[in-house]
């Protein structure tokens, strides 16, 4: 079980991998859009943020680079989720690595079931990280 | 000589002078009669019996003057006149013609004197035939060489007929041959392809049956000269006039013919021979005329392409310099053709960008230098009043005879507006597949849950036809994303991340994520490999894509319970993939189509295999954007072999 904040602006997308991740054990916060995203990042500190890049008002990238620059923020995995071409992107794909990106996944290519076990996947890396980071830090 | 001899004063002597004048009498060429004081011959040399005597009649003894006359003889003199004066002491000359033989004779008379009496004549006869003859001849002569004159000079006036206007040309000619050829009646007759007819172009005098449109197979001898090339003639003189056609001919191509006829006289080879002269001469003209005609007419529709067309046409000169500039090249950069001309082709296309100092003189000074062609060079440039316009420039040299460049064309065309054309195409693509993909997602994602059973147990019924929507929607998710990859292909966005990729553990991947689909169409992937396969330069995910999409589509088209075999091999830099099935194989015809835009083949299999028609399309193309190539074998029956290559990565990445 773990927080999962989830940013996506269409309705029927939320409800579905909500359902999933609720399914699944998940604690799930909803945005629906950039700034909502990053006012609920304020008081919420998710796990894993699982970001759409196509929103009104902030896209999905400015949201990025903004959680980037906040220190109690930026340690948090980000899944971009996205329903653009795959040609876009590969061209976003250097931009997303530069800026720490997790995992980059295009929502019509998999089902909530994958898009669950790639969470998973990347809880469990980031999980890992921080313990074996621990020491360093401390 | 005929006094001396007849002196009697000394016997010695004159039986000498008798000998003397019998031998010179026997070898004289000329014919010598002596006649006495009553006109009877005393006396002719042979050469004499050999002009005036018959074997019948001898002409000694004989009255002189009718030994001639039975001759038929015609004189210039009146004989009996000639003989009275030279008996009277003169000596007379008189020429004569003999009718009978056609000689032509001088006859010398002399007196034969005896002290003062005149007791007899001598006639001495000259035969100067050939001398007359040859008189003849010489007024032939020059009679003929004044009409060759005549002739040649009226052949250098034809020839002094220059110019493009055609009909002036076959006027003057009319005329001009009428004369020459001494005929009444001249017609000049051209072939017409546009209607398959020789068309009479100009003519004087012509006669009835001179149609003004023959057939080409007709009987008139206008169309039997175009058609055998040669001189055609008709003589049926007095009843009709003589007729003589020659065709007009260029470098064995024929024109036309020409057509005189005449009343009086037959056509000679002379005439002939003059008139094949003139149709040379205005074969010559005809085919200049129309040569001038023809270059004028490309000059004009260059002209009128050069003013009207949209794109903009820059002439220039070796050094670079403007020397043409058209209306639609003023519309893309601003400057007039005034302001343009005599300047610098870079200092009027403005090129702006990272080169911007060279962009404009490099394509340029490269057709200049090298003679090369360079087609749409995108080029952003700047206006004359410094607006930036996106162009596409073709350059292409002009080149002389001698194959040297002494020019340029450059063709601009504003791509501007294709350039937004191509953005609101791509964006517009775009947008609707994201909205068309979040609904299918939706579907996609509530579909699988309810499949997986998330949402409580489904009957078989509704698990079957559940699986039949997610396959549907499936499908249109696919579709979905190969239009969209088509469109960028397209527009040329695919952008690739190259590095060196292990095509073993893609080939792995592609493998294990179709095993299920294999077994379910019970078709097993073999992939061969005797050592580790090298590093290739691609685009993970795009290769991933190529791989997937043909073992996919081998696996589709594979017989149940068939073997899909993967085959590598390494071809100098690249390495070789082969794919084969045992499948239907396809048609040697739908080989070629097979990686066209919607290429997709009948197939007995297709039916069942679904697809969008745009999978190899895409599959060419991100092959070739990698450099590679691809193509695709096959045995109808037995099954197909796509090949593929991708460059081998040269050198190890650095290991950590």
């Amino acid at each position: 079980m773990a927080k999962i904040l989830l940013v996506e602006d269409d309705t029927i997308l939320v409800e579905m991998y909500q359902a999933k991740f609720e399914i699944e054990g998940h604690d799930v916060h909803v945005a629906t859009n950039g700034e909502e995203c990053l006012k609920i990042l304020k008081e919420f500190k998710p796990e894993l943020i699982l970001l759409d890049i196509l929103m009104p008002k902030l896209n999905g990238f400015h949201v990025l680079k903004e959680i980037k620059k906040q220190p109690d923020l930026r340690q948090i995995p980000v899944i971009l989720l996205t329903n653009l071409g795959q040609a876009e992107v590969d061209m976003n794909q250097e931009l997303a690595k530069a800026l720490g990106v997790n995992d980059y996944l295009i929502k019509s290519h998999h089902t909530p079931d994958e898009v669950v076990s790639k969470a998973d996947k990347v809880l469990a890396q980031s999980k890992h990280d921080t313990e074996s980071d621990a020491p360093a830090e401390a | 000589m005929p006094t001396r001899s007849s002196r009697p004063s000394e016997p010695s002597q004159q039986a000498t002078d008798q000998d003397k004048l019998s031998i010179i009498l026997a070898n004289i060429q000329d014919g010598v009669v002596m006649i006495d004081r009553k006109g009877f011959v005393q006396m002719a040399n042979a050469e004499w019996q050999a002009l005036f005597e018959t074997p019948t009649s001898p002409v000694k003894h004989k009255i002189f003057a009718s030994t001639l006359r039975q001759h038929n003889v015609d004189f210039d003199i009146e004989l009996d006149t000639v003989l009275e004066s030279v008996f009277q002491g003169q000596r007379a000359m008189s020429y004569l013609r003999i009718a009978d033989t056609n000689r032509h004779i001088q006859v010398s008379f002399g007196p034969i004197t005896t002290g003062d009496k005149v007791t007899g004549a001598v006639a001495i006869a000259r035969d100067i035939t050939p001398l007359i003859d040859k008189t003849v001849e010489a007024n032939e002569m020059a009679a003929k060489a004044q009409r060759h004159l005549r002739e040649l000079s009226q052949l250098a006036e034809l020839s002094a007929i220059v110019g493009f206007n055609v009909e002036n040309i076959y006027h003057k000619y009319i005329a001009k041959v009428g004369s020459l050829i001494e005929s009444p009646s001249v017609s000049i007759y051209l072939y017409d392809p546009a209607t398959q007819t020789l068309h009479r172009r100009q003519a004087t005098n012509p006669r009835a049956e001179d149609l003004d449109r023959l057939e080409l197979g007709s009987s008139h001898p206008v169309a039997g000269a175009f058609a055998t090339r040669g001189a055609i003639q008709q003589n049926n003189l007095p009843q009709e006039p003589a007729v003589l056609a020659l065709p007009i001919t260029h470098h064995s191509k024929a024109l036309g013919a020409l057509l005189v006829s005449r009343p009086d006289a037959a056509y000679t080879e002379h005439d002939v021979r003059l008139l094949k002269l003139v149709a040379t001469r205005l074969a010559v003209l005809v085919e200049n005329a129309s040569l001038y005609h023809d270059a004028n007419n490309r000059r004009e529709r260059w002209e009128a392409v050069f003013r009207f067309t949209e794109e903009g046409i820059i002439i220039f000169d070796q050094k670079g310099t403007i020397v043409g500039f058209n209306p639609a090249s003023t519309q893309i950069t601003g400057y007039h053709a005034g302001d343009a001309i005599g300047k610098p082709f870079a200092k009027i296309i403005k090129t702006v960008g990272p080169d911007a100092a060279n962009a404009g003189l490099l394509p340029l000074e490269q057709v200049l230098r090298t003679g090369t062609t360079i087609t749409k060079s995108e080029q952003l440039i700047e206006n004359r009043t410094g607006s930036r316009i996106w162009t596409e420039i073709s350059y292409s040299p002009i080149f002389d005879d001698a194959g040297h460049v002494t020019s340029g064309i450059a063709i601009v065309r504003n791509t501007t507006k294709d350039r937004e054309v191509e953005e609101i195409k791509s964006d517009f693509i775009s947008i609707v597949s994201h909205e068309l993909r979040t609904p299918l997602t939706a579907i996609k994602g509530f579909l699988s849950m309810t499949l997986k059973q998330d949402f409580g147990e489904l009957s078989a019924k509704q698990y079957h036809y559940l699986s039949r929507v997610y396959q549907s929607n499936q499908r249109m998710i696919d579709l979905v994303e190969d239009l969209m990859d088509a469109t960028y292909i397209e527009s040329g966005k695919i952008n690739l991340t190259i590095a060196p990729v292990a095509m073993d553990a893609v080939m792995s991947e592609v493998v294990a994520e179709l095993a299920a689909k294999g077994a379910a169409n019970q078709v097993m992937i073999n992939v061969h490999r005797r050592q580790r396969l090298p590093l290739v330069l691609a685009d993970e995910t795009r290769l991933h894509q190529i791989i997937l999409n043909l073992i996919d589509n081998a696996i589709k088209y594979s017989m149940a319970a068939s073997e899909v075999d993967v085959h590598f091999k390494i071809q100098g830099d690249n390495l070789l993939t082969t794919i084969s099935d045992h499948g239907v194989g396809i048609n040697k015809s739908q080989l070629d189509r097979l990686f066209t835009k919607f290429g997709r083949i009948y197939n007995p299999l297709s039916v069942q295999a679904g697809g969008t028609g745009l999978g190899l399309y895409i599959v060419k193309n991100l092959v070739e954007s990698h450099g590679g190539r691809i193509w695709a074998t096959s045995v109808e029956g037995k099954g197909s072999k796509f090949h593929f290559t991708i460059p081998i990565a040269k050198q190890l990445p650095l290991t950590l």
